[in-house]
């Protein structure tokens, strides 16, 4: 998804790093970051991009998304881990 | 000759950390697991850290007892100083006494080391080999590399790709120190190769490079943990050496701040100068404690009400926002404010039973405050700490309103001498003004019209 904002620049809290509206796009693969909104909505409608652009699944994957606490996100990667070996 | 710097001598570091967890009033709820629902066991996370340090996860003990071993390489630059921001006090010209804990003088330039530190001890001890860990631009990353490498161990550093190549310096840090550093994703791993496989051009995130080093952990031949910079209870009791440090200072002062202060990202550098002030306040000590977060919503309180754009499938109004009636708007207090995912439980907990207040700032005003406070006292703050900055700006401000004086106390939590890309940025007006324009504060109130007023 290309938007006319790719290259406005904004310093992420999660990384610590200096990064494009582009980035924060497809920071979860092929979903937004799911900070995006609380990072860039006051720079302009960044909900409103969203609704528009992505496709009706993607959109209700993001909404609905409830995000993890740290612990549930460690105990996932874990046990995915272990599946491995 | 006006003094400026609080010290402590070296056999007066406080010798126990602090845990919070002992004096929470209200208790909070245990983590549970998504698999099965229940709280979490220290079985459950013991694939990842050593037994010792599950201790202190999910200890309620409230003293407890700093290594030797730890305090000896803590002495290296702690006990850190307290200073009087005199000049940034001039520059305000504010009825306020601001001081600070310079958390920028450790070898790593911020407050990571405090948790670093115990946590390659404590595994070294556990008889771990090597540690693995993500980062994004490198702060914690650095962090953990020193500490490994001060107590023998082995170090892998899975650090974003996109901040791989835009921040080389705290690569070459790591290295210095000894540590591996990965760009993620990579093919070490299967989560690496599996994303790569969907995504070959990603600039990578935070969430594939937790997989990568998790994995690498449980899987690894050799007796591997994993270590995280922030979010976890026991990294904030770690970091509690900061706010005893504190206490002990402002005592030698024979004063006591009206208002604690630090920025929030996961919470750690907050809860360390906070935690124990927040233990005088809970017992009845009058104190303000506010965490200063990184958001754009700021411009949100020219409205009744505070929006969490966290949330969009219900669209919840939040606490009412108050004006002292001038252009100048204090920025929100949002119940929204420090309780997101990637925020401590902790931190989120303390702001729900309102112990905590949190604000906002943007961008360009945390920059602002911090090219203010540079161009006043000297040392450059890392883009992290300009949050904290422009919330001591805002609470001078509001010292000036009121026509009362206060007394400040916050935590400077890092320099940015290895982040100057940042205030490039800024300087050459990369980063723009972000400013919500009336009608869309319009169009936000439109939406929650219907909800309830204050």
């Amino acid at each position: 998804m290309k938007t006319e904002h790719d290259h406005q620049l904004i310093r992420c809290p999660k990384l610590g790093d200096e990064m494009t509206f582009a980035y924060c796009l497809t920071e979860a693969g092929n979903l937004p970051c799911t900070r995006v909104i609380s990072c860039w909505q006051s720079a302009f409608d960044v909900e409103a991009l969203l609704r528009e652009r992505l496709k009706p699944a993607d959109w209700e994957r993001f909404a609905c998304a409830q995000p993890k606490d740290k612990m549930t996100t460690l105990i996932e990667i874990i046990e995915n881990a272990k599946r491995q070996t | 000759m006006e003094q400026v710097k609080t010290l402590l001598e070296d056999h007066e570091i406080p010798k126990q950390w602090y845990n919070i967890m002992a004096d929470l009033p209200t208790p909070m709820k245990p983590p549970l697991h998504p698999g099965t629902g229940q709280p979490v066991t220290p079985d459950d996370l013991a694939a990842i850290f050593p037994m010792n340090i599950i201790e202190h996860e999910a200890s309620t003990q409230r003293w407890i007892d700093i290594p030797e071993e730890v305090l000896q390489k803590y002495l290296l630059w702690r006990p850190s100083p307290l200073c009087r921001a005199r000049n940034f006090e001039k520059l305000l010209g504010c009825p306020v006494k601001i001081y600070y804990k310079n958390e920028g003088v450790s070898p790593a330039g911020s407050h990571k080391p405090n948790s670093a530190i115990p946590m390659a001890y404590y595994n070294k001890v556990a008889g771990t080999k090597r540690i693995t860990t993500e980062t994004g631009a490198g702060q914690w990353g650095s962090a953990l590399a020193m500490a490994c490498q001060m107590f023998g161990l082995a170090c892998r550093v899975y650090m974003v790709k996109i901040s791989y190549g835009q921040k080389p310096y705290r690569r070459l840090m790591m290295n210095t120190w000894g540590a591996e550093c990965i760009p993620s994703p990579s093919t070490l791993t299967q989560s690496g190769r599996d994303f790569l496989a969907k995504y070959p051009d990603s600039p990578g995130s935070l969430g594939v490079a937790i997989s990568e080093a998790i994995e690498d952990a449980v899987t690894s031949k050799v007796k591997s943990h994993y270590a995280l910079g922030s979010v976890l209870n026991h990294v904030l009791i770690y970091q509690s050496i900061i706010g005893l440090e504190a206490q002990k200072q402002m005592q030698k002062l024979g004063i006591y701040p009206d208002v604690v202060m630090g920025c929030c990202g996961g919470g750690s550098n907050f809860a360390g100068i906070a935690a124990p002030f927040i233990c005088d306040k809970i017992h009845g000590k009058e104190v303000k404690i506010v965490g200063a977060e990184p958001s754009s919503c700021p411009s949100m309180t020219k409205g009744p009400f505070a929006y969490d754009f966290g949330d969009l499938a219900q669209k919840t109004p939040l606490l009412p926002m108050y004006t002292l009636g001038h252009d100048y708007v204090p920025a929100p207090i949002h119940a929204g404010g420090l309780r997101y995912h990637g925020m401590a439980p902790i931190v989120s907990h303390l702001v729900r039973e309102k112990f905590v207040e949190p604000r906002a700032y943007d961008q360009l005003k945390t920059f602002d405050a911090g090219v203010k406070w540079a161009r006043s006292e000297g040392f450059i703050p890392a883009p992290e700490t300009n949050h904290v900055l422009a919330a001591v700006v805002d609470e001078a401000m509001r010292a000036k309103e009121e026509g009362k004086e206060k007394v400040i106390l916050f935590n400077w939590s890092g320099h940015g001498l290895v982040d100057m890309a940042s205030y490039d940025a800024y300087l050459s007006g990369k980063l723009e003004a972000y400013e919500l324009p009336d009608q869309e504060i319009e169009r936000a109130l439109l939406a929650i019209k219907d909800f309830p007023k204050p």
